[in-house]
C-alpha cells in the first residue's frame, strides 16, 4: 500500500510566495466591464454628436411647446407615480419584511410581476382595469375621474411598471433596520406608530430615496404601458415614437437627445445628493 | 418584583415552556444557559414583545401579561446596545422621555443630569457610531434609566466589550445597578460574570428553567449532570455507592473512593461532579490530609493554558485537574508521572444518575460522563 503521508521535508520546506505586481483578475474584469460602458457611451454619442453639430435645430426643438409640454407631463406624472408608491408601497414593503403570513410568496410574485411581463401586457392589464368599463375605471368615471387618454391613466401605468423597483428597494431597507431597535423603542415607551415614525422611517429614508429615484427613472422611460391607456396627452416616449413615425429620424433624435440630457443631469444631481447624505450619515 | 407563573411561548420550532420564577425587587438575577436555550426570548417575553404568551407575567404586583411593552416600565439592553444610530447621545438618552411626552426643557434637564452621572457630559452631541463599547453601554444604561425604568433586562451586555475594559465596566454597571436599586435580569454565558454580580441564578435549557436559586446554591449543587457541565464541572464521574454511614456517602469509580456529605439511594449509580481546580495533586506521594478523598493515578497529559496547566490523570477513570503556574513551578508534573490525587469531600457534588430525567438533558449528556456510565 503506497504511503501517501507527506514527509517532514515537504511539510516544512519553504513554499515560494510571489506577490503579483497587478491583479490579472481585475484587469480581465476591467476589459469585460468596459464593453458595456463603451456600448452605452457609443449609443449616446451616436445621438449626441449630430445634435451638438446643429445647436440651432436643437434649441428650436427645445422651444417647441409640444416638446416642453411632453417633458413637463412626463416628469409630473412620474413624480405623482412615485408619490403614490411612497404612500402605498412603503407600508407594503414594511409588511412584507416584518410580518410572516401565509401567501407571502404569492404577494411577492404579484409585486414583481411587472419585472417579467412584456410592458404591452402590463399596458393591456392597466387598460382593462382602468378603462371606462373597467373594474376600477367604471366607478371612477362615475365620480368624474377618467383614465383613458388622461393624466391619471399615465400615472396608473407608471405606478404599475415601477412598483417592484420601489417596493423591493424599500423592503431591503426595512430588512437592514434591526428589530432590536424597534423593540428597545417600544420598551422605552414609544407606541408602535411613534416607533415607526421616530426609529424605523428615518433609518430607511436612504433606501426610500434611492428606490424612489430608480422608480421615477423607470416611470419616465415607460412607453408601451402608457401608450396603451393614454396615447394623448403625449409623454416624451410617446412623442419620440410619434415623431419617428411621422417626421423620421431627425425629428425624433432631437427630442431623444433632450431627454438623455435632462435625465442625465437629474440623475447626476440626485446621485450626488444621495452620496452626500450617505457620507454624512456614515460620519455620524 | 417580577413573578412569572407558568409562562409558555410557543413559536415555530421552539417554545418557552412552563417558566415559573420570582425575582425580588433590587435583586440581580443571572439567566445562564447554552446558546439557543431561550434566554433572550424569555427577556423579550418579560418585556412584552411577544404578545402570544400564555401564563402570567406579574410586575410589581400587577398582572401585565397582555400589557404592551411601552406600558410595562421595563428597560431592555441588547448585546449590541441597540442605540439609535440616527440620534446623537443626548437624543438617545432623551428618547424615552420624549416618547412619554415630557416637555423639551424637562427632557434637557434630566438628560444633562444623567449624562453627567454616567460621565457622558462631553459626549452629548456625538453619534453612537463614534463611541467605544464601554461608552455605548453607558449611553444605553443612561437611556434605560432616564425613562424611569426600575427593572432592567440585560442581554449579554459585556459580550461586545474588550476583555481589558470588561472588569472596569463590570464595576461601573454594578455601581449603577445598586445605587439605583434596580431589579435586573441579566443573560450571560460567562460564569465569572455571574459569580461577580449575581444575587441569584437561573439555568435555562431547551426553553425551560431547569434550576434556580441563590448563586451559591446553583453553583455548588447543580441538579443534573447537564447543568453541572454547563456550570464548569469538568469531571463528571459515574460512581456506585458502596455504603452510607454517619451522614456520608462512600462511592467508588475506578481506583477512586469518593466521600460525599449526605445520603442517597444505594444500588443506583451516581454522578460525582468535581471541578478540575478542586483536585489536588501530590507529586511526592506523601499522604495528604486524612480527611480528603484520595487515590493514586498516572499523569497522561499536561496541557499549558493561559492561567496554568491542565493535567489529565488516569485513576482508573480519567480525571482532569488544573494547577496554577505557581503550583506547577513547585510540583513540575510531567506525563507518565505517578501522583497522589486528593479531593476535599465538600468539593464533590453527587447527583443520583437517572437516565429518564429530562431536566438538563442534552444530547451529549452520556458522553460527558467520563467513565461512560451506561445505565438502563
Amino acid at each position: 500500500m503506497p504511503d501517501d503521508t507527506p514527509n517532514e521535508a515537504s511539510l516544512t520546506g519553504k513554499i515560494p510566495f510571489r506577490v503579483p505586481r497587478y491583479n490579472p483578475l481585475n484587469a480581465a474584469f476591467w476589459i469585460a466591464g468596459s464593453v458595456l460602458v463603451i456600448l452605452a457611451a457609443l449609443a449616446i454619442l451616436t445621438i449626441a454628436v449630430p445634435e451638438l453639430a446643429d445647436p440651432t435645430h436643437l434649441v428650436s426643438v427645445a422651444e417647441d411647446p409640444a416638446v416642453a409640454g411632453a417633458f413637463l407631463l412626463t416628469f409630473a406624472a412620474a413624480f405623482a407615480a412615485v408619490g403614490f408608491l411612497a404612500l402605498f408601497g412603503t407600508p407594503l414593503a414594511y409588511v412584507m419584511n416584518r410580518v410572516q403570513f401565509r401567501g407571502k410568496s404569492l404577494i411577492e410574485s404579484l409585486v414583481d410581476i411587472p419585472l417579467v411581463l412584456p410592458h404591452t401586457v402590463a399596458g393591456l392589464m392597466i387598460y382593462l382595469l382602468f378603462m371606462s368599463r373597467g373594474i376600477i375605471g367604471a366607478p371612477c368615471a362615475g365620480a368624474g375621474l377618467f383614465f383613458e387618454d388622461a393624466f391619471p391613466g399615465i400615472v396608473a401605468a407608471m405606478v404599475f411598471v415601477s412598483m417592484p423597483y420601489y417596493v423591493d428597494g424599500v423592503r431591503e431597507g426595512f430588512a437592514k433596520v434591526p428589530v432590536s431597535l424597534e423593540n428597545v423603542a417600544r420598551t422605552l415607551g414609544a407606541t408602535p406608530v411613534k416607533t415607526f415614525l421616530w426609529v424605523t422611517l428615518p433609518l430607511v429614508r436612504r433606501h426610500m430615496i434611492s428606490s424612489a429615484v430608480i422608480a421615477w427613472g423607470r416611470a419616465v422611460g415607460e412607453f408601451a404601458a402608457v401608450v396603451m391607456i393614454a396615447y394623448f396627452p403625449m409623454v416624451v416616449s410617446t412623442l419620440i415614437y410619434q415623431r419617428f413615425s411621422t417626421g423620421g429620424l431627425a425629428e425624433s433624435r432631437s427630442v431623444a437627445f433632450l431627454m438623455i440630457l435632462v435625465c442625465f443631469i437629474l440623475f447626476f444631481i440626485v446621485r450626488w445628493l444621495t452620496h452626500r447624505m450617505e457620507a454624512g450619515h456614515d460620519q455620524a | 418584583m417580577i413573578r412569572l407563573e407558568g409562562v409558555c411561548l410557543p413559536l415555530p420550532g421552539f417554545e418557552l415552556a412552563d417558566i415559573t420564577i420570582q425575582i425580588e425587587k433590587g435583586t440581580h438575577l443571572f439567566l445562564v444557559g447554552p446558546s439557543g436555550s431561550g434566554k433572550t426570548l424569555l427577556l423579550e417575553t418579560i418585556a412584552g414583545l411577544h404578545p402570544q404568551v400564555t401564563g402570567k407575567v406579574i410586575i410589581n404586583g400587577r398582572d401585565m401579561t397582555g400589557t404592551p411593552p411601552e406600558s410595562r416600565g421595563i428597560g431592555l439592553l441588547y448585546q449590541d446596545y441597540a442605540l439609535f444610530p440616527h440620534l446623537d447621545v443626548r437624543e438617545n438618552v432623551e428618547f424615552g422621555l420624549r416618547a412619554r411626552g415630557l416637555a423639551e426643557g424637562d427632557r434637557r434637564a434630566r438628560s444633562a443630569l444623567l449624562l453627567q452621572k454616567f460621565g457622558l457630559s462631553s459626549f452629548g452631541d456625538r453619534y453612537p457610531g463614534t463611541l467605544s463599547g464601554g461608552e455605548r453601554q453607558r449611553v444605553a444604561l443612561a437611556r434605560a434609566i432616564a425613562a424611569g425604568q426600575d427593572i432592567l433586562l440585560l442581554d449579554e451586555p459585556f459580550a461586545a466589550i474588550d476583555p481589558e475594559l470588561r472588569s472596569r465596566v463590570f464595576e461601573e454597571v454594578a455601581d449603577i445597578i445598586h445605587s439605583n436599586n434596580l431589579t435586573v435580569i441579566q443573560v450571560s454565558h460567562s460564569r465569572d460574570e455571574a459569580y461577580a454580580l449575581a444575587d441569584s441564578v437561573a439555568v435555562m435549557m431547551n426553553g425551560r428553567i431547569v434550576q434556580s436559586g441563590t448563586r451559591k446554591e446553583v453553583f455548588s449543587h447543580p441538579k443534573t449532570p447537564g447543568i453541572a457541565q454547563f456550570l464548569g464541572y469538568e469531571n463528571l464521574l459515574c460512581c456506585m455507592p458502596q455504603k452510607a454511614a454517619e451522614g456520608k456517602l462512600f462511592l467508588t469509580a475506578g481506583n477512586c473512593i469518593f466521600i460525599s456529605p449526605g445520603t442517597s439511594d444505594m444500588g443506583f449509580p451516581h454522578i460525582a461532579c468535581i471541578r478540575a481546580s478542586d483536585i489536588r495533586i501530590n507529586a511526592d506521594n506523601t499522604q495528604p490530609d486524612g480527611t480528603l478523598c484520595r487515590t493514586e493515578g498516572i499523569i497522561t497529559g499536561v496541557v499549558e493554558e493561559e492561567h496554568g496547566v491542565k493535567v489529565v490523570l488516569d485513576c482508573g477513570v480519567p480525571i482532569v485537574a488544573r494547577l496554577s503556574w505557581n503550583e506547577q513551578s513547585d510540583l513540575r508534573v510531567y506525563r507518565g508521572q505517578s501522583v497522589t490525587v486528593s479531593i476535599p469531600p465538600e468539593c464533590i457534588h453527587v447527583i443520583p444518575y437517572s437516565p429518564g430525567d429530562t431536566q438538563g438533558k442534552n444530547n451529549n449528556r452520556e458522553r460527558t460522563v467520563k467513565n461512560e456510565c451506561r445505565v438502563v
